[in-house]
């Protein structure tokens, strides 16, 4: 996986099997502007480490803003809970593990 | 360009990772997503008409006009569990007790669904925005033309899963043969009860126009088509490890396919379909509303995989 940073400040991120970029980013995702391209490429340092290290945080959403973790392997799991209209609580009770 | 794999034509002569691709053979192309793809669904439309993927829970999204290069952004507020789009209007996302809707995937409102409860169903449907709701002990459905406001169908006699077409709004009820086809989805005012050739638990289907064939399935691998939604035929479909979530796409593009738990089917004339082994995992096919490519997502992955009709 690289990136490329161009000379508007625009991010472009490839995999290692497609020619076409996966990733187009013309500012932060929250939409704060790139205003240098040490800014830029400071952000796609962060993004590559997030798709490539499973510990990594994601990369900052907006300018000033910190890195933030991803989401837990429990997090991930009360997520798929949810797609059924279950809570952990509800599905500890299902199973008889609430007592 | 990565080839991953193909099936070669009508005689399905063979398949596998890594295989040359044969003249009218289905090839797909291994990509990836700069955020996590976790929700049942994904949708393009909105007022861009943008692809626009994310994870139920969490304001990370990524847009796209091709479904290949995507710009990640953060959403006003967190999407839930399902996600629907209105080309040329506006993204809804929902669960079994809040909606929100969108113009561009970015600023997003809240609206009040009529009903709450589990909820087994959110998709567009030809301009309405159709949810229904599934209570463990009873089923409502509402609807809504932007996700602003809802209006209460629940006398629409939809009593388990159900699914879009191009024209017509199928409700199953779970373990039955009998369904439900509704075809105007101003007024929801009339619909035909048919019959399926057997008990089962009718989960989905699609119908293309070029074949002019609906196909519906199960979640055990039957299926049934019909050229008028009325004389169904019995087929046995490939089994899909596991096989229970499963999701149709519909091009009018002379191509159907169903993704599942560890593959998809797919099939060009409704009758024979064909098992596509994917790597472990729940994957969700869509095809884009210009019929020009299809995608597979992979859930909680960064990996998705990319096609066009045979």
């Amino acid at each position: 996986m690289r990136y490329e940073v161009n000379q508007d400040n625009v991010v472009h991120m490839w995999d290692d099997v497609n020619p076409e970029p996966f990733l187009f980013q013309p500012h932060y995702p929250n939409g704060d502007s790139f205003d240098t391209q040490e800014e830029a490429e400071t952000w796609a340092q962060f993004k590559l480490e997030e798709l490539t290290i499973k510990e990594a945080p994601q990369a900052p959403i907006g300018k000033g803003f910190d890195p933030e973790p991803k989401p837990t392997p429990l997090q991930a799991a009360e997520l798929k809970l949810s797609r059924i209209g279950l809570s952990t609580a509800e599905l500890k009770t299902l199973l008889g593990l609430d007592g | 360009m990565p080839i991953i794999e193909t099936l070669a034509g009508a005689s399905a002569k063979g398949y596998g990772w890594g295989a040359t691709p044969a003249a009218g053979g289905l090839t797909l192309t291994q990509r990836t997503l700069p955020v996590t793809y976790n929700l049942i669904g994904y949708q393009k439309g909105g007022s861009s008409d943008l692809w626009l993927i994310g994870s139920a829970g969490s304001t990370s999204i990524a847009t796209s006009s091709d479904g290949i290069t995507w710009t990640t952004a953060t959403a006003s507020q967190a999407l839930l569990s399902a996600i629907s789009a209105k080309p040329a209007g506006q993204y809804v996302t929902a669960d079994g007790s809040t909606a929100r809707y969108s113009a561009a995937g970015t600023t997003w409102t809240s609206s009040t669904p009529f009903w709450t409860g589990s909820m087994t169903f959110l998709r567009y449907w030809g301009g309405a925005v159709l949810s229904h709701f599934k209570k463990l002990t009873s089923s409502a459905a509402e609807s809504s033309s932007t996700g602003s406001t809802w209006t209460n169908r629940s006398g629409t006699n939809y009593t388990g899963y159900d699914q879009v077409n191009n024209g017509s709004l199928f409700g199953f009820p779970a373990y039955a043969t009998s369904y439900f086809m509704y075809t105007d989805n101003a007024s929801w005012a009339s619909f035909t009860q048919g019959t399926l050739p057997s008990t089962k638990n009718w989960l989905g289907g699609a119908y293309d126009s070029t074949n002019g064939k609906f196909v519906v399935f199960d979640d055990s691998g039957t299926g049934a088509y019909s050229s008028n939604g009325t004389s169904w035929t019995q087929i046995t479909l490939p089994t899909l490890s596991g096989y229970t979530y499963a999701s149709s796409s519909d091009g009018g593009n002379g191509c159907y396919v169903i993704g599942g738990s560890s593959g998809y089917l797919y099939s060009t004339d409704a009758t024979t379909f064909k098992k596509i082994t994917m790597p472990t995992g729940d994957y969700y096919a869509q095809y884009d509303l210009a019929n020009t490519r299809f995608l597979i997502m992979k859930s909680a992955s960064t990996t998705y995989y990319t096609g066009v009709k045979p």
